[in-house]
């Protein structure tokens, strides 16, 4: 134990020592205003304390209903023709443990069934629909690998749950990510990125492997595709979001990051797996550039048979140099599936925060498309908020629960 | 958001903003790399681990008179950081959920392919530890803190700092034949 201590001791001492004092960045000064606010308030309170604190209540009050907190949501009786009838949200507490699931009507939002799934292990369930608003998958996850359930939906918003599919992987400990279903409900897309050794013959001692997988929920069968880099290469393409263009086109991210300490991907493209020919190399089809004009591109997904790609654009408001403070700007772009260039921005929604620092996760977990109809005519997208476009038209859809802060559900929505 | 720089580590600032404690800036000037070093070991990339703090002695400004002892200051400080490390660890894992499935361990979770080439043996199996294993390991055989001061820092018992701190050394020495074994480290 001893020795343990003292390798311990040295091997955290020669981590940290890789931050010297003079490469810190100098400490900011905090905003003056909190303090010079908090004393004003302090002398009002002894002046006047009942108005302020009347104050205080109506401000809060205004603060809390211009952020981006649950209200009521008035949703229109009537909708376009061939708009997915249902949507479903998974809700799963920050405590972990069973997977809620809700079923509710996409013209008006109300709910017309639920049901709970099974998640013993009380880790992170994934959803996926295949656009048609009847047939869905649950990924239950758990630490000996997953459980796909398949979900229907009767003709009347009753859900029906059936274990489809169970998933055992040593290479694969934290099943949590997003994945995809075809359209005809068969197959499951999933994608993600193992630390490991390398192909015989590579002189590198670690690769990291990125990988796209097919589950077919009626064989059982899985299929990979691969790619291996040294896991020192910089720049790295990393795979990620996937989704189905058809039953046998399958499109995802290609994210470039440039260096081990980027705060995130430096440029993102899209590629084309045609899973129907032979091979299993993630890099067969020629990347797709998204241009840099299209910020911070987020769970970009296909529709209308790969003609079209409808994605997210979410940032702080502001620039680097003078931020909103609490401020968040979230687009839903189409962009072109022949050059990536964007074709139209259907919404641009700016949500102020009363914790600034909720923006950054707002950002982080509350802005994508979450689903896409076949047809690319109606997408389900959450910009800090959930909502359906038909026609550039925007409707607010209710029962869905951000993510800002540590204690609340994480919850997904598809149709 | 004012960005006026009050002071860097070894270069306390000649003139605090109006109203400024001055213990604030000299604890920021004798604790900010360690406090850093101490972030860095739990989230794993040093510019998120420089936000942690710059954060907390955000808000260590702002809480400096309300503070109960203002000798207590740099356990404030410590605690706050372990905190808002916390923080960013379970972020992180959301927004792997909705990003993609990259298959690493939170720890150095900004880079799930860390050159293994790069890390040694220890540092894999230290980010493989859960996380109160390696707050409580960090805070005993780094910052050299003592048991009682550690069970203050986290708010937790000596006796489960003592058991933790055993489960995780154990842990450790679990993880390192193996490893040593299969000649790579694991991510």
């Amino acid at each position: 134990v001893i020795e343990m201590e003292q390798r311990l001791r040295e091997e955290l001492r020669r981590i940290t020592d890789q931050v010297q004092s003079g490469e810190l960045r100098p400490l900011r000064a905090p905003e003056r205003g909190r303090v010079r606010r908090r004393r004003l308030l302090l002398a009002g309170a002894i002046t006047a304390g009942t108005a302020i604190a009347a104050t205080a209540a109506v401000v809060a009050t205004l603060l809390v209903s211009t952020a981006a907190s649950p209200r009521p949501v008035t949703v229109p009786a009537t909708a376009p023709a061939g708009l997915p009838p249902f949507y479903v949200v998974a809700t799963q507490s920050a405590s972990a443990g069973p997977v809620q699931v809700v079923v509710r009507d996409t013209v008006n939002g109300q709910e017309t069934g639920s049901l709970t799934v099974p998640n013993a292990e009380g880790r992170w369930a994934a959803l996926a629909g295949t656009g048609d608003g009847r047939h869905f998958v649950v990924e239950a996850a758990s630490t000996s690998g997953s459980r796909f359930y398949a979900l229907s939906v009767s003709a009347d918003g009753r859900p029906a749950l059936r274990l489809a599919a169970t998933y055992s992987s040593t290479t694969n400990p934290l099943p949590n990510g997003p994945m995809a279903l075809s359209p005809d409900g068969t197959e499951v897309a999933l994608s993600w990125t193992i630390l490991g050794p390398c192909p015989a013959g590579s002189p590198s001692l670690g690769c990291n492997d990125f990988q796209i997988e097919v589950l077919n929920l009626v064989t059982k069968a899985t299929r990979t595709w691969n790619e291996y880099l040294p896991s020192v290469a910089f720049p790295r393409y990393t795979p990620g979001v996937v989704s189905w263009a058809s039953n046998t086109s399958l499109m995802f991210t290609w994210d470039r990051t440039n260096s081990q300490t980027a705060d995130g991907p430096a440029s993102v493209a899209i590629r084309t797996i045609n899973t129907a020919a032979p091979g299993n190399d993630v890099t067969t089809s020629a990347p797709i550039s998204i241009p840099a004009t299209v910020a911070n591109p987020t769970r970009m997904t296909v529709a209308d048979q790969g003609r079209e790609i409808i994605g997210t654009s979410c940032a702080p408001a502001g620039s680097s140099t003078a931020v909103l403070r609490g401020t968040g700007v979230a687009r839903v772009v189409e962009l072109s599936a022949a050059d990536g260039w964007a074709v139209h921005q259907y919404r641009t929604q700016t949500t102020y925060f009363r914790w600034p620092a909720r923006v950054q996760v707002a950002t982080d977990t509350s802005c994508m498309v979450e689903s896409v109809d076949p047809s690319g005519q109606y997408a389900l997208v959450l910009a800090f908020g959930l909502g359906r476009f038909y026609d550039g038209i925007y409707t607010p859809m209710p029962g869905f629960q951000l993510y800002l802060t540590n204690g609340d559900p994480m919850a997904q929505a598809a149709w | 958001v004012n960005t006026d720089v009050i002071g860097s580590p070894g270069t306390p600032p000649d003139r605090l903003p109006d109203g400024d404690p001055p213990d604030v800036a000299e604890l920021f000037r004798q604790h900010h790399l360690e406090l850093v070093r101490l972030a860095l070991l739990m989230v794993g990339d040093r510019a998120t681990a420089e936000d942690v703090v710059q954060d907390t002695f955000e808000q260590l400004h702002r809480r400096w008179h309300s503070l109960r002892r203002q000798t207590s200051g740099l356990d404030y400080a410590r605690s706050a950081v372990l905190n808002r490390c916390r923080s960013v660890l379970r972020r992180r894992g959301v927004a792997r959920r909705h990003a993609s499935r990259l298959v690493a361990p939170d720890w150095p979770a900004a880079d799930a392919a860390v050159a293994v080439e790069q890390r040694s043996e220890l540092t894999g199996a230290f980010g493989a530890l859960p996380r109160r294993q390696r707050e409580v390991l960090a805070l005993r055989y780094f910052l050299d803190l003592s048991v009682a001061d550690t069970a203050a820092t986290l708010r937790i018992s000596e006796g489960t700092v003592r058991s933790t701190a055993s489960r995780g050394l154990a842990a450790l020495a679990r993880i390192l034949p193996s490893v040593q074994h299969q000649g790579r480290a694991e991510s």
